[in-house]
Parts: C-alpha cells; sequence; structure tokens
C-alpha cells in the first residue's frame, strides 16, 4: 500500500475485530464506509470506517454556549488543538500478508499508537475484491451494517474504472442475493442503497 | 466521617451570621464609595499621607495614585484592532515525602492567539522535572516546601511568556506594528517570602524575573498580569489614609482600617460600568517601588468590569497589572484593554488564560502515569520504590 503524508490518527484501543483510533477534527477525516489501514509487524490490517465520534466537554459546551460570540480563531482551535480527539472506529475486514489479501480477521490487531492511514484507490479496489467481507459486515451486530456495507460498495466502485464499475455492483449483488436468500428485506435494504 | 447532624446548629449560627455580616458589609461600601468621590482629588497632601505610611510600616500595601482623580473611570473611545494574545500558565506537582519518588514538577501552558486571523492558534506545554538532590532538598537537608514550588513556577511563567513574546515577534518579521500582549494569570508583582530562603536566593529570583520583563519590553511586547477576582483592598486602605491627619498615620492607626473586611473588588463593581476601567494606582510594596522600578519594570494597575451587562450584580472586576511604561501610553493602555475585553467575550474572562490553563494544568490521572513510567525506569535498574505506609493506606480509603 501507498501510505500518504500522514497518518489519519493514532490507534487509541483495537480488538480482533474492530480498532479505534483518534485523530484532530479536520475536513480529511475518513467518510463512513471508508478503507484505512494499520500496520502490525509484516502485515497490514484492513478495516471500514462505521462509527465517527466527536467528543465533548465542559470546555466546549461553554464555548458553544457562547455562540454569538465565537470567531473563527477560537473555532479553529477548539477543532485543531485541544486534546479532545475526535475518535473513528473501523470494522476489520481484511489484511495483507506480502502480495496477498485475506479477506478474513488478522492474526493480531493493531497495537496502541499505532498510525492508521487512509487508503488510495488501487488498495480499495484490491481489498474490497472479492465478496468474503460481506458476511464479516452482515455479521458484525454492533454496527449499522447494511448501511455499512452498502457505503463499502459504492466506494469500492467508484475506486474502479468507470466501464468496470456496474459489473462490480451487479456482482456483489448477486453474491449478497445468494447470503441473504432468506432474508429479503435486508437483501432490499442493501440493493436499494448500491446506487451510485 | 463527618456527621453532619451534630453541625445543624452550627449552620443556622453561621448562615445568621453571614447575613448579618453582609448588611454590615454593605453599610461599608458605601461609606467607601462616598470616600472616593469626597477624597476624588488627587494632591501633594495625598500623596504625603501615602508615602508616611508607607514609611511607618513597610507591610502596609497601598494604592499610589497616578492621575489626577480616584473617582476615574475611563472607557476607551477607539473600535477594538485586532491584537495578537498569548496567555500563558503553569502548574506544578508539589514534592511528596509519602510518594514513591521525591521529585516536583513544573508545567507551562501557552496559546498564542491571533485575532481576526482565523487560524487555529499556536499552543504548547513545557514540563520541567526537579529531581536532582540540590533541586529537592534544601539547605537544612529538609524536603523544598511548597513555596519554593511556587517560586520556580512563577519564574517558569515568565520565562515562558518572554519566550513567546520574541518567538511570536520574529515570526511576524519584526513587524512593531501589531499589538502583542501577554498575559499572566496572576499579579506581574512577584510574591517574595520573608523566610522562604536567603536574602541573595530571592534577589536572584527577583533579577531573573526583571531580565525577563526587560525581554518582553524590548520585543514591544505588553505583558499583563490578570488578576480574576481579586481580593486586594489597596484602594481602600488608602481612602482610609486619606481620611487621616498627617500626624496620626502611625502603625496602629494604620491597622484600624474602618474597611477591613471590604475588598477594592466590592468597590469598583459599584463604580464601573462594563468595559470601563478606574483609574492607575501603583503598589507601595518595596519591592514596587525599589527593585522594579530601578529595573524600569515598575508595576501599575487598575480595575476593569469586564462584564457585558450593566448593573453591580452581573459586573465582573478584575485587576489589570501593566508596567508604569505601559500605564504612561493611554493610548496603548486604550488597546490593551479593548483587546483583553473583546478576549473576554462569552467567557467574562479571558479565553487565552483558560486555554492557557487548561494545558498547563497536571491532572491526578497524568500524575499517577508519572509516577508509574518513574517506578517502571526504576524497576528496570533494579529498584523497587513504594509509597510510604501512610500514603498506601490512605488509597485504601
Amino acid at each position: 500500500m501507498t501510505a500518504p503524508a500522514s497518518p489519519l490518527g493514532r490507534i487509541l484501543r483495537s480488538s480482533t475485530t474492530t480498532f479505534t483510533f483518534g485523530s484532530l477534527d479536520n475536513p480529511d477525516l475518513p467518510a463512513f464506509g471508508a478503507l484505512v489501514a494499520a500496520e502490525v509487524g509484516p502485515i497490514w490490517v484492513y478495516g471500514l470506517v462505521y462509527e465517527v465520534v466527536i467528543q465533548d466537554d465542559p470546555f466546549v459546551r461553554q464555548v458553544v454556549a457562547a455562540a454569538g460570540e465565537l470567531t473563527a480563531e477560537r473555532v479553529e482551535d477548539m477543532r485543531q488543538r485541544r486534546q479532545v480527539p475526535v475518535e473513528i472506529t473501523a470494522l476489520t475486514v481484511a489484511y495483507r500478508q506480502g502480495d496477498r489479501v485475506y479477506q478474513r480477521l488478522p492474526p493480531r490487531p493493531p497495537a496502541a499508537l499505532q498510525p492508521v492511514w487512509a487508503c488510495d484507490e488501487a488498495t480499495t479496489a484490491q481489498v474490497l475484491t472479492e465478496g468474503a467481507f460481506f458476511r464479516t459486515v452482515l455479521n458484525a451486530a454492533h454496527c449499522p451494517s447494511e448501511e455499512l456495507l452498502a457505503a463499502a460498495l459504492r466506494r469500492a466502485a467508484a475506486c474502479r474504472l468507470p466501464e468496470q464499475q456496474q459489473a462490480y455492483l451487479v456482482h456483489a449483488g448477486r453474491e449478497l442475493a445468494r447470503l441473504l436468500a432468506s432474508d429479503l428485506p435486508r437483501l432490499d435494504a442493501i440493493l436499494r442503497r448500491l446506487a451510485l | 466521617m463527618l456527621e453532619l447532624q451534630r453541625l445543624l446548629d452550627d449552620i443556622e449560627a453561621m448562615s445568621r451570621e453571614i447575613i448579618r455580616q453582609r448588611r454590615d458589609l454593605e453599610a461599608d461600601i458605601e461609606e467607601g464609595l462616598a470616600a472616593l468621590m469626597r477624597l476624588a482629588v488627587v494632591d501633594d497632601a495625598l500623596l504625603d499621607k501615602i508615602d508616611r505610611a508607607a514609611g511607618e510600616d513597610p507591610s502596609w500595601r497601598g494604592a499610589f495614585p497616578l492621575g489626577t482623580r480616584l473617582d476615574e473611570r475611563h472607557r476607551p473611545q477607539s473600535e477594538a484592532v485586532d491584537a495578537t494574545l498569548i496567555g500563558v500558565d503553569g502548574s506544578q506537582i508539589y514534592p511528596d515525602r509519602h510518594g514513591p519518588v521525591l521529585y516536583y514538577l513544573i508545567n507551562t501552558g501557552a496559546i498564542v492567539l491571533r485575532q481576526g486571523s482565523g487560524q487555529a492558534p499556536l499552543t504548547q506545554t513545557r514540563p520541567t522535572l526537579f529531581f536532582r538532590e540540590e533541586a529537592v532538598y534544601n539547605e537544612d537537608q529538609e524536603v523544598v516546601d511548597n513555596r519554593i514550588v511556587n517560586a520556580a513556577r512563577e519564574l517558569a511563567e515568565i520565562r515562558e511568556m518572554a519566550f513567546q513574546a520574541v518567538a511570536e515577534r520574529e515570526r511576524l518579521g519584526g513587524d512593531l506594528d501589531r499589538l502583542l500582549i501577554v498575559l499572566a494569570d496572576g499579579p506581574l508583582l512577584i510574591w517574595i517570602g520573608e523566610k522562604d530562603s536567603p536574602d541573595h536566593e530571592v534577589q536572584r529570583r527577583i533579577a531573573a524575573y526583571l531580565a525577563e520583563l526587560t525581554t518582553i519590553q524590548r520585543v514591544g511586547a505588553v505583558p499583563v498580569g490578570y488578576v480574576d477576582r481579586p481580593r486586594s483592598a489597596n484602594v481602600l486602605r488608602m481612602l482610609h489614609v486619606a481620611d487621616l491627619d498627617l500626624p496620626a498615620i502611625v502603625t496602629a492607626n494604620l491597622r484600624a482600617t474602618r474597611y477591613r473586611h471590604l475588598t477594592d473588588r466590592a468597590l469598583f463593581e459599584r463604580w464601573l460600568g462594563p468595559n470601563e476601567r478606574s483609574g492607575l494606582f501603583s503598589s507601595t510594596a518595596r519591592l514596587n517601588r525599589v527593585d522594579f522600578r530601578q529595573a524600569g519594570q515598575e508595576i501599575a494597575f487598575f480595575y476593569l468590569n469586564v462584564a457585558r451587562t450593566p448593573g453591580v450584580e452581573a459586573a465582573r472586576i478584575v485587576r489589570v497589572d501593566v508596567p508604569m511604561w505601559v500605564a504612561a501610553q493611554p493610548d496603548l493602555l486604550d488597546r490593551v484593554q479593548l483587546a483583553i475585553y473583546r478576549d473576554c467575550e462569552g467567557m467574562d474572562y479571558p479565553y487565552v488564560l483558560a486555554r492557557a490553563h487548561e494545558l498547563a494544568v497536571v491532572g491526578s490521572r497524568e500524575r499517577e502515569e508519572l509516577e508509574q513510567m518513574l517506578t517502571i525506569a526504576l524497576m528496570r535498574r533494579g529498584m523497587v520504590p513504594a509509597p510510604s505506609a501512610k500514603a498506601l493506606a490512605k488509597r485504601l480509603l
């Protein structure tokens, strides 16, 4: 994976299935469904962003209470400088060892303070090529799985050449139909959210 | 364990006493206000009385008026212009002889906010660990007390103020047009304990402090001591002296001030409207009149109401300390007042000082983490430090 110049943030806590990293509030925060990665020794762990939590505290509440007088400098101070990070959580869906991508849970989660990187288009397209990660997302009870899967698929399709996007989505739709043959309302909910 | 029911009678008595004191205070405040207006003209006779009081009792602290009237109140007529505000604050971990290791820590926090820039302010913290024998033990081989740590923190704060002022002026490319204000949370006149250390040590501290103030002046920045909820009564003590005949100015009479339980704040809450400042005064403390004056850094002060709405209940009176070379420039003083008042918007307290405090403060959790790190570092070298039995027992409660 080609890493961007600076990481999105650093790991606060992690488990085998999810990792949470802290970041400052800025416009480059990863979107819902974006693929992010963290290095664990010789492997890269990939996750889909499914929760972004912006913390508050008494100081923020006091500043907000004086909203009529908020200056740009105070807003930027609150967003960029204060030690109240935005917490972003990703669902682990795959890992890479050498040149091979495995759509299954990694042997180990990322360690605390490990940098987390945004994945570029080529990496996203490659990591999300196969449909084995669908079940990982659908089985994740702690996240909005239908929304997340649809967002990830739309993003993975957008990372492909225009002429390949439709085919990718059709292939994904067929795979989903197979997985959710006995749960048509859920299948319908995802397919309706797949439109690019 | 506190048995609250045993205190019921005392609580009743206490509330009655507070109400009675409050009524008496109101009467004293009215008397003080009347004196402020009755004795408003500053003449040689008044100044002689103040000098006599300061000479008679060196511990007497009064306000020496720098203007022509005591009842002056001033609201700048010009509009606020963008200034750069630097807030600096410090905090500390005091040495704890019951702790696992003996040390103390000083942490300073600084924020540089450029009004009107739309940019995020710059922030910085600077922790310093004091652990060497000569730092944690005094000459009698006793663990240094909190006053020594406070003095070291005070010095660290003024150093940080000077450092940030120099750095910001450099970032401005030496442009002296931009108003640069460096705020400290507390007085600009340092506190000198009489018995906390030998004289030469105090002198060294004063010299170091004054050198930093001079550096701030050299880069054209304005140092400001911002005292929220001031408890001083220098103006009231001066009013008491003004009412005495010159021969009656003796120590016993100086201490028998009629305004004993009042503060200047209570007086000016009823006198100053929003964004109004009092007249200028200087402290009669010897330190100010000798050491600071000789270094060209004598401190003047005024009271300022930083509230947005008029009225006694809404008033927020603060004391603002500035060097005399700032006080002597009315236009500059107006710009400083406007910049501070603007930064108090929404909080009735300077935003930069609130943030500097937040940056500087060391919480109990951070202290625990620091001590864990120290413990681990020692264990790696084969030593197992432990807190005292008393400290351990307290943790169980």
